[in-house]
């Protein structure tokens, strides 16, 4: 996947937006509510659910935000399945 | 941490930012008074990138990670990895539009930061903007509550 850390947008290696993140909040993953599911965590603010996708693939999140737009993802810039990439660069 | 989501639960008041000319004066006739400020790029945000050239077809690719160096066989790296500030903004100015009813003391989210602070770091030495923060009105300005200490590793939205 590539992840542009400018505009915050997510895409698949083919150029698929997966998600723009828009989470203004500045908040730590690790302080997050842990959830049944490993992977992902609740956030208290939005009472939402939030995706590591550190561990998913590009398919598997593409079909997740199909189904549910309001899906909040989680990139780390180091993780292994990430490539940053800033289109105006 | 639960004071923080405790008090965002409990609707802090969102301040919006006007970036060029237009937008401030329209706020102005909506009846905000634009806090003008002006935009000061930290030496601290920091990307990179480099260029690799297709010597046959002269094509570019501008890779900004150091894991995508290589553009395969035929492409020879013209520029190097080098530093730059990879944000751009309308205007060299921008405002916090204030509402009317705000009172010193009142704690707000300032939903789009003008001023550069550090949001989220890599381990290639990458830093970028950190989009929003909490902030107090003083009466005159925003105090704005940043805290290095947050892992600004991660982008979540």
């Amino acid at each position: 996947m590539k992840f542009n850390p400018v505009t915050k947008h997510l895409f698949t290696d083919d150029n698929q937006l997966i998600k723009q993140l828009n989470c203004p909040f500045n908040l730590n993953w690790e302080d997050l509510e842990l959830t049944k599911s490993q992977g992902r965590k609740r956030c208290q603010l939005c009472n939402k659910e939030i995706i590591d996708t550190e561990s998913m693939t590009e398919s598997y999140l593409v079909q997740k935000m199909k189904q549910n737009p309001d899906l909040c993802l989680k990139v780390d810039l180091d993780q292994a399945n990430i490539r940053v990439e800033i289109n105006n660069a | 941490m639960r004071d923080r989501l405790k008090e965002n639960t409990n609707n802090l008041r969102i301040i919006k930012t006007a970036r060029d000319k237009d937008a401030i004066n329209q706020a102005a006739k909506a009846g905000y008074f634009p806090l003008i400020k002006v935009l000061e790029p930290s030496e601290q945000i920091r990307s990179k990138f480099a260029v690799l050239q297709n010597l046959k077809t002269g094509e570019i690719l501008v890779p900004n990670d150091f894991r995508c160096s290589s553009g395969g066989k035929d492409y020879t790296k013209i520029i190097d990895f080098t530093p730059y500030y990879p944000y751009s903004f309308s205007s060299p100015y921008a405002a916090y539009l204030i509402p009317k009813d705000i009172t010193a003391g009142e704690h707000v989210f300032l939903e789009d930061l003008i001023e550069d602070l550090v949001g989220s770091t890599s381990n290639q030495g990458d830093k970028y903007r950190l989009p929003g923060c909490e902030a107090i009105w003083n009466g005159e300005t925003f105090e704005i509550q940043y805290n290095p200490e947050i892992d600004s590793r991660h982008f979540m939205g």
